[in-house]
């Protein structure tokens, strides 16, 4: 961590440039500022593509470590939000990846399933509820990486070359996973296609 | 059924509680101390490692046995009538001489303990063992850990020779009671050992002393000889590139009965700095081969060879070979037998020493020459022997031819078997299986349980 600061006044807040360019220096008010200002974000992102929140609560903690550690890394300082996205896809990666090793080793059954149900909306449709549900099984049953590439294009609402930067992959790569991911959920479940968000 | 529509987040309400957003900023700002994985999984693996090594090192080490074979007993005898070499589970070796027995005294995963009873036996003790390697003799005890040496022990007394490693030697007729033997270093100790200061320290390079005025006997070939019983008694510490064999073709004639004041008295000892060196590889390899099977390349020595067992003419061959000063190849044998002897093992050794300078020329010629100035002798045998095994690789027609033609001769008993086996590769090699057959139906005949009994099978398999 760095050395503290000042206190920065709020108003105005700052845009993202300015603080990345802090917490490039390792300000430490800036630090908490951006975390302050995306953990949400992240958070709802991590718990999307994690499906549980235990995973999803890891997810955010080690984006925001990899964050505050690498800030200097950050190519453009004025696509703060963009990073953090790419850095929770990063984390969500290593965490299935972690997980497929764990079953392997036998430490972790796989018994899980997508909770969406835990999050679906108080005043929702409940056929919609009902659909939403099944979507979370059918989740769980993809591939990581078909996964994450659907949820960030239907999920999140991402356009094929922000899934292809956020999953580190080709344009062609992206698009064939989400592909493979909706043919899948067709099976039992209603999606409108997306051409593009 | 309703249609699900892209963003589906918008369908979603699940924000992270203030409490949990603390908690993990917390855990953001001190992530090493609040994830003790890696470290916990470090200490772990480092106790699995730790555990398995403190297993593997203080588990008890098992009694020693022969490979394919079964442990050795307390009181059972190693050791025949012929050569055998008895490799152990933990890598040690022994190697026993004809007619050597080897009696097993203890035998714990601590203790290793033997009593030679007669004969020549070699011990190859794997270092880092964990049992003490004890070896009686007489009233000479010889301690070791990780070496290799020899213990030879006949009517005269018991002698011991270092390869390499460092051996301790106890006894009462040992200088100070116990002695450290380092690599090329040996010791005798007579029978008699009521002499407590027979055994003495020979250093090549140490100046004469008062006692033996004649003992640094590494400084010229033509050393005053010793003393014959101050010879034997004499504890000498070779170079350390001076070879096995040829310290234990001196412990050899040490040990041998002399007959008579017509005997050299400094052969065992007599040998150079300047012999020692050159002679070093195959005094080696003819120790080894006259102790296990050897591969073709392996060459013999003849100054080894013209010392083993040879009951007609005991003493014969090694004179002349040690401590005798070195004659040019055009010189003629002398007169009478004994100078004869002398001369043609001489040559024998000039034919060695032509081979490690890579001239095969000269030393064919030398073994010509004393295959034909000495038919149907030892040395003739030798000779054969020794061209059958240079010929082997290159022309194993006329390698069987040389090895056949000595083992018509004298060639000495200790050697037979290793000659008989030698023939049927050379039959091999050449390509006359038929031969081949009837060598190997000799071998196997002479010798029932011969030592070269899977190479033969090998080679007859496997031209």
């Amino acid at each position: 961590m760095g050395p503290p600061s000042e206190p920065t006044p709020l108003s105005p807040p700052l845009d993202d440039a300015e603080l990345s360019e802090r917490l490039a220096q390792g300000d430490r008010w800036a630090q908490e500022a951006v975390y302050r200002k995306y953990v949400q974000v992240v958070w709802g992102l991590a718990l999307r593509l994690m499906g549980n929140r235990a995973d999803a609560e890891d997810v955010v903690q080690d984006t925001f470590a990899e964050a505050l550690r690498d800030a200097g890394q950050m190519r453009d300082r004025r696509m703060l939000r963009s990073w953090l996205m790419g850095v929770t896809v990063h984390q969500a990666h290593r965490r299935f990846r972690k997980r497929r090793l764990l079953q392997r080793l036998g430490f972790d059954r796989g018994e899980r399933t997508h909770m969406l149900d835990e999050h679906i909306g108080r005043n929702l449709d409940p056929e919609l509820a009902t659909e939403l549900r099944k979507l979370g099984e059918r989740l769980e049953r993809l591939p990581p990486r078909q996964r994450i590439a659907w949820c960030l294009r239907y999920m999140e609402g991402c356009s094929l070359e922000e899934v292809a930067e956020y999953c580190a992959c080709s344009l062609a790569t992206a698009k064939r996973d989400i592909s493979a991911a909706h043919a899948t959920l067709r099976e039992v479940l209603d999606i409108e296609e997306v051409s593009d968000v | 059924m309703s249609k699900l529509r892209a963003p589906l987040k918008d369908l979603l309400d699940e924000p992270l509680p203030e409490v949990q957003v603390q908690r993990i900023w917390r855990k953001v700002q001190a992530p090493a101390a609040t994830r003790p994985v890696l470290p916990l999984l470090a200490a772990g693996c480092a106790l699995i490692a730790g555990l398995v090594i403190a297993f593997v090192v203080l588990r008890p080490a098992a009694p020693l046995a022969v490979n394919d074979v079964g442990a050795l007993a307390p009181t059972q005898m190693l050791g025949g009538e012929y050569p055998t070499h008895w490799p152990l589970t933990d890598g040690s070796r022994i190697e026993l001489g004809a007619a050597a027995r080897l009696e097993v005294v203890r035998n714990t995963g601590e203790d290793f303990a033997v009593e030679l009873k007669a004969g020549h036996a070699g011990f190859d003790v794997q270092p880092g063992g964990p049992r003490r390697w004890s070896i009686r003799a007489g009233e000479l005890r010889v301690e070791v850990v990780g070496t290799s040496f020899v213990v030879e022990r006949n009517a005269r007394g018991v002698a011991v020779q270092v390869r390499h490693g460092v051996v301790l030697v106890r006894g009462p007729g040992v200088d100070s009671g116990s002695q450290r033997l380092l690599a090329g270093e040996r010791v005798f100790v007579p029978a008699a050992s009521a002499q407590p200061s027979a055994a003495n320290r020979l250093a090549p390079n140490s100046p004469p002393t008062a006692a033996s005025p004649s003992r640094d006997v590494s400084s010229t070939p033509t050393a005053a000889p010793l003393d014959p019983e101050a010879q034997v008694h004499a504890k000498e510490q070779g170079p350390r590139n001076g070879s096995a064999q040829a310290d234990h073709e001196a412990l050899a004639n040490a040990l041998e009965p002399r007959s008579g004041s017509a005997q050299p008295k400094h052969e065992a000892l007599a040998l150079t700095q300047e012999r020692r060196s050159s002679a070093a590889q195959t005094d080696h390899e003819a120790l080894a081969d006259a102790l296990e099977p050897r591969s073709a390349s392996a060459q013999p020595d003849h100054e080894a060879l013209a010392s083993a067992p040879q009951p007609s003419t005991p003493g014969v061959a090694k004179r002349g070979q040690v401590g005798e000063p070195q004659t040019g190849p055009a010189r003629t044998p002398a007169q009478g037998p004994e100078q004869n002897d002398s001369a043609f093992a001489t040559l024998l050794r000039e034919a060695d020493q032509a081979r490690q300078r890579h001239d095969f020329e000269g030393a064919y010629a030398l073994l010509e020459r004393v295959r034909g100035e000495a038919p149907g002798s030892v040395h003739a045998a030798l000779a054969s022997w020794t061209m059958g095994r240079m010929h082997i690789s290159s022309d194993p027609a006329r390698a069987a031819s040389d090895i056949a033609q000595a083992l018509q001769g004298k060639l000495p008993d200790g050697l037979r078997e290793a000659a008989q086996a030698r023939l049927v590769e050379a039959y091999t090699l050449a390509g006359d299986q038929r031969a081949a057959r009837a060598a190997a139906n000799a071998y196997r005949a002479a010798h029932p349980e011969g030592r070269y009994r899977s190479e033969i099978k090998r080679w007859m398999r496997e031209p």
